[in-house]
């Protein structure tokens, strides 16, 4: 950032973004496209939100896979297999031997500890295979069958999204935000160094963000192995529940969202450092800030309502 | 005012007639694949009525190579029926109505109506042009993909449009569809965005919004319609596409499982879809019907040499008829298990849409009462279009009324509805337009004769096609049945012979459509030179000369008054154009004008 | 672009707006706000966190911290705190549509009867017994 960037008396002269903002073309159509954009996460997050209220209160459980009939299984037992231990060859043939599982589901059973979820028992077997597996020197311990009507936020056995990650991820979105207004600030005064310096550290923030959402995306679909209680494959993918269409449905489309808008401040810091924008004419910064922040404050709801509520 | 941004029309034919930023250029190619697919669709229909007039008869000609199934001996498979019904449906409303009234009217005629030199934003015009051909490939690709083209009706009701065991034409042609409609749903998208700044910010010095054509209201209006509706449907066909290619389960129930096929996780709704669908398509059809209105308004005032009679509460009807149509979906729903309460809200909210469409109704009458009309082929068609909305508003009346609902849903009486709203409606108020504007779209005069005979006998068959569906579906006759007369009551004399009937009509309102086609196209090479205005119309796209120059106009016109200022008492003339003062003993009605 | 700007209007700045302007100048208004955010953000997950088990309380606390955030954002980074009233006829229908859509929703898919509190009959093609 150099002086020269700076207008000579910025005392004097009213900023541009607190004057009223006159209409432009360019301003009507940024608004009413954003009005269309609340319209179309109106349909993703408002199917999702009734999807959530209205499903039924024994939809998914901690011992059975999501939308298993559980009408009669109101006396199952099953193990959660915290540690797996020394002798895993050992644990997996208890498991076996108690529940008749195939070789594969066992696998997923032990690949899924320290969330291990091995189901289809009564209350003596449950108790019998903790003692087993005790004995073996892995860590279980009896459970009994816990429903509920969506995955509840920090149940591990029934929803593997990690909100501390995503926590840290939505500031992250925020301060690219801040970030953007300003750059927007800057250029509205004409400082021209600082609102390419500012539109870059929005790029990297909203590239962090997609890559924190990249790595979700591969913990969940391959990275990680997750309880039946979450998915029957043992990964989250979109077709092993509601919720799993509904998460990768509405953070995908926002996630597209993010990618178009790390596109569009690419091309526009590109243009800031070939000094296309002035005092007098920033309408694309602002524009692309304007698309930034919605984005954003989709994030914001999209965050609350699927992760933490 | 400044003419430095005036840029000379471009030299190159590929950006001057193809990749044009021309908003004129646009709407004449929006005009153009709209009439191609008309007669793709109109095709389709006649199909439908060959088979529902004489079931099973190899249709003469198209049955070698529509399906080449020896093994049926030339008759039609019944799925091929289903696919037949979807298509029509889904081209005469997604890819002719919509893109001819919106799409080519509007692109020709706000620029024009309202003063300005182009859209607000040229290439976002010509993208929301180019968009449509990406639709245009998938349509017509998916008659040729295993399975053929969807066939899960132009509502795309899951189960029958998610499960690949359903039918199949929910193998691939469902996707193919389901991508159709969303480039034509991107085309909408940003053709609307693009027409309502226009609109906003690029009118004329003196065009208030209150001085501003029906049409361009009625056209503004529409666009609001698609901005806020739209993107509804597309997140509901997003979620189709998924449930069928990612696996996701928002509209299939828990272990739904159909045709044999694997169960799948399900926990979602298919009334979900419905709901989402209608969002938009209820709204949908007041865009097929708004710019009609528009486009009758100015028609009739024009030929009846009468100021529109209560332009202000012309306008205020329009901006009701949207408002109240986003809260109504729910009416296309009654049959559908939806919950009881939710009915009676929408039942009532339906029926208060009649208020607007009354006023509406009785001020086109009220324009032309009294006037000094002048019957030509553009207001033949005006007036055909009145008329036909009065009984495709009454009749839809019916519908919205829950009790009747129930005996008449999904039979031949609302397919009769549609088409009299659609053909009837919509269809005419395009032959107006295009009757009407052709001098200023293409600088050159339509025949009148062949207009009245064209309009004649489309007027005649029209009738006799679509009013004795009313009374064969108030028989019980169901819609989407290939074969009637698999049911006792429907193989009654009566409604075979109504059947035949409707039938040989519709061939004859397709043969209909041979003076249009030879008017257009041989007025198109050889007809007159219009001259600037032709019908003596107020309007500012008649002060400027037909075709209009590059940019429209040699300086942006100044405007005065609203353009219904015909016959004004002591003028020379029987029209006043928006260019020009009022005389100065003239005052208007504050209320009406 | 045609002739867009020769017809629009240009509006005097109001006092207010002229303060707002001599505070814009340093960034505090817009680090303040960041910060509101991060206050907020730090809130809403110790909320679920702590709370996770009484979904009415955690659902209405979570939806007014979000909206918070939300509006905070909108109000300040989108400046619709300068902005004319246009803007809010472009968002204020959308919100009202989104609304009556979601709300409208809610019949057909949450206010549904339990399936499983509904008297199942011990043996089918026998009718239920009127109790008492
Ligand atoms: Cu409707």
């Amino acid at each position: 950032m150099t002086s020269a960037d700076a207008p000579p008396h910025p005392a004097h002269r009213p900023s541009a973004d607190a004057a009223p903002a006159p209409a432009t073309p360019g301003k009507v159509a940024i608004w009413l496209f954003l009005a269309t954009e609340i319209m179309f996460f109106t349909g993703l997050l408002g199917s999702y939100i009734v999807f959530r209220a209205g499903s039924p209160p024994t939809s998914y459980s901690n011992l059975y896979a999501p939308a298993a009939q559980l009408d009669r299984l109101k006396d199952a037992r099953g193990v959660v297999l915290g540690a797996v231990g020394p002798d895993a060859d050992g644990v997996a043939g208890a498991i076996a031997s108690a529940t008749g599982k195939g070789e594969a589901e066992v696998a997923r059973i032990l690949a899924a500890a320290p969330h291990g979820v091995v189901n289809g028992l009564d209350e003596k077997g449950a108790g019998e295979l903790t003692a087993a597996l005790g004995k073996l020197g892995a860590k279980a311990e009896a459970a009994s069958l816990r429903t509920s009507n969506w995955p509840r936020p920090y149940d591990p056995l029934t929803n593997p999204l990690s909100i501390d990650l995503t926590t840290v991820n939505t500031f992250i979105l925020i301060c690219s935000s801040a970030t953007m207004v300003l750059a927007v600030s800057a250029i509205q005064q004409g400082r021209k160094g600082r609102c390419s310096l500012f539109l870059l550290a929005t790029l990297v923030l909203g590239g962090t963000f997609l890559g924190v959402q990249v790595f979700e995306y591969h913990e969940l679909l391959e990275g990680r192995s997750y309880p039946i209680g979450i998915s029957p494959t043992g990964h989250f993918t979109p077709e092993v529940s509601l919720f799993a269409s509904c998460f990768f449905t509405v953070t995908g489309f926002h996630g597209l969202h993010v990618a178009a808008g790390v596109v569009t401040l690419a091309i526009v810091f590109l243009g800031s450092l070939l000094g296309r924008f002035s005092a007098q004419d920033f309408g694309a910064v602002e524009y692309a800030g304007l698309y930034w922040h919605f984005v954003d404050v989709v994030w914001i709801l999209l965050f609350t309502i699927v992760y933490l509520i | 005012m400044s003419d430095a941004h005036v840029h000379p029309r471009p030299r190159n034919p590929l950006t001057r007639y193809v990749f044009s930023t021309d908003h004129k250029v646009i709407a004449v190619q929006f005009l153009f694949s709209g009439l191609i697919f008309f007669a793709v669709g109109g095709l389709l229909a006649m199909i439908i009525r060959w088979q529902l007039a004489w079931p099973w008869r190899p249709v003469p000609i198209l049955s070698k190579w529509l399906w080449s199934a020896p093994a049926l001996g030339g008759q039609m498979p019944p799925e091929f029926y289903n696919k037949l019904f979807t298509m029509h449906a889904t081209i005469m409303i997604f890819f002719v109505i919509i893109p001819i009234l919106t799409g080519a009217f509007g692109n020709f005629l706000i620029p024009l109506m309202i003063g300005a030199r182009d859209m607000a934003f040229p290439k976002l015009n010509m993208f929301s042009y180019w968009i449509m051909w990406p639709g245009f490939a998938f349509l017509l690709a998916s008659f040729f993909v295993e399975g053929g083209p969807s066939e899960a009706g132009w509502t795309g009701y899951p189960p029958l449009s998610t499960d690949p065991h359903a039918a199949p034409g929910s193998l691939n042609g469902q996707t193919y569809w389901l991508l159709a409609l969303l480039c034509a749903g991107i085309s909408s998208l940003t053709g609307s965005i693009n027409y309502i700044t226009t609109v906003v910010m690029l009118r004329a010095p003196g065009m208030k919004m209150f001085r501003m054509p029906m049409t361009v209201w009625s056209l503004f209006i529409t666009a609001l319609l698609q901005a806020f509706a739209l993107p509804v449907l597309t997140s509901a066909l997003v979620m189709q596409l998924l449930d069928r290619t990612a696996g996701t389960n928002f509209f299939s129930p828990v272990g739904a499982s159909v045709g044999n096929g694997p169960a799948v996780t399900g926990g979602g709704a298919p009334l979900l879809f419905q709901h989402l669908f209608w969002f938009y398509s209820h709204p949908a059809v007041y865009v097929m019907i708004l710019p009609g209105m528009g486009i009758a308004s100015d028609v009739i005032s024009t030929f009846s040499r009468k100021p529109l009679f209560g332009y202000k509460p012309m306008v205020v009807a329009l901006a009701a008829i949207a408002g109240l149509g986003f809260i109504v979906w729910g009416h296309h729903m009654f049959q559908s298990g939806m919950n009881p309460a939710l009915g009676a809200t929408f039942m009532v909210s339906t029926m208060m849409i009649a208020l607007p469409s009354a006023i509406k109704v009785f001020n086109w009458i009220g324009t032309m009462w009294g006037g000094r009309i002048q019957y030509t082929s553009a207001m033949l068609n005006a007036m055909a279009f009145v008329s036909m909305f009065i009984i495709g508003g009454l009749s839809g009346i019916f519908m919205a009324a829950t009790p009747v609902d129930i005996h008449i849903h999904d039979t031949y009486f609302i397919v009769g509805h549609i088409h009299y709203v659609l053909f009837g409606g919509s269809t005419f108020a395009i032959f107006a337009g295009v009757y009407y504007w052709f001098p200023k779209i293409f600088g050159r005069t339509m025949n009148e004769g062949l207009g009245k005979v064209h309009f004649l006998f489309t007027f005649i068959f029209m009738t006799g096609t679509f009013l004795f569906m009313h009374i064969v579906g108030w028989h019980g006759h169901m819609r989407r049945i290939p074969d009637p007369t698999v049911y006792e009551f429907l193989r009654a004399p009566g409604v075979v012979w109504m059947n035949q009937f409707m039938t040989i009509c519709a061939f004859a309102l397709g043969l209909a459509q041979v003076p249009f086609v030879l008017n257009f196209f041989y007025s198109l090479v050889a007809g007159p030179k219009a001259e600037a205005n032709p019908w003596k119309a107020n309007s500012l796209e008649w002060t400027t000369a037909s075709p209009p120059p590059h940019y429209n106009f040699e300086d942006l016109p100044r405007v005065f008054h609203a353009p219904y200022e015909y016959s004004v008492p002591g003028g020379e003339e029987d029209y006043l154009p928006q260019t020009s003062p009022l005389p100065p003993n003239i005052t208007l009605d504050p209320v009406m004008a | 672009m045609t002739e867009a700007d020769a017809s629009l209007p240009i509006v005097p700045a109001t006092p207010a707006q002229a303060a707002a302007a001599a505070d814009v100048e340093s960034h505090a208004p817009y680090l303040k706000i960041l910060f509101a955010l991060f206050l907020l953000t730090v809130g809403e997950y110790l909320f679920a966190r702590f709370l996770k088990d009484s979904p009415g309380p955690l659902i209405f606390g979570l939806v007014l911290l979000a909206s918070a955030k939300a509006a905070l954002v909108a109000w300040y980074f989108m400046h619709l705190k300068y902005e004319r009233f246009w803007v809010f006829l472009v968002i204020g229908p959308a919100l009202l549509m989104a609304f009556i859509l979601t709300l409208l929703l809610f019949p057909d898919f949450v206010m549904l009867p339990d399936p499983l509190g509904e008297p199942v009959p011990a043996t089918s093609g026998e009718a239920p017994r009127p109790a008492g």
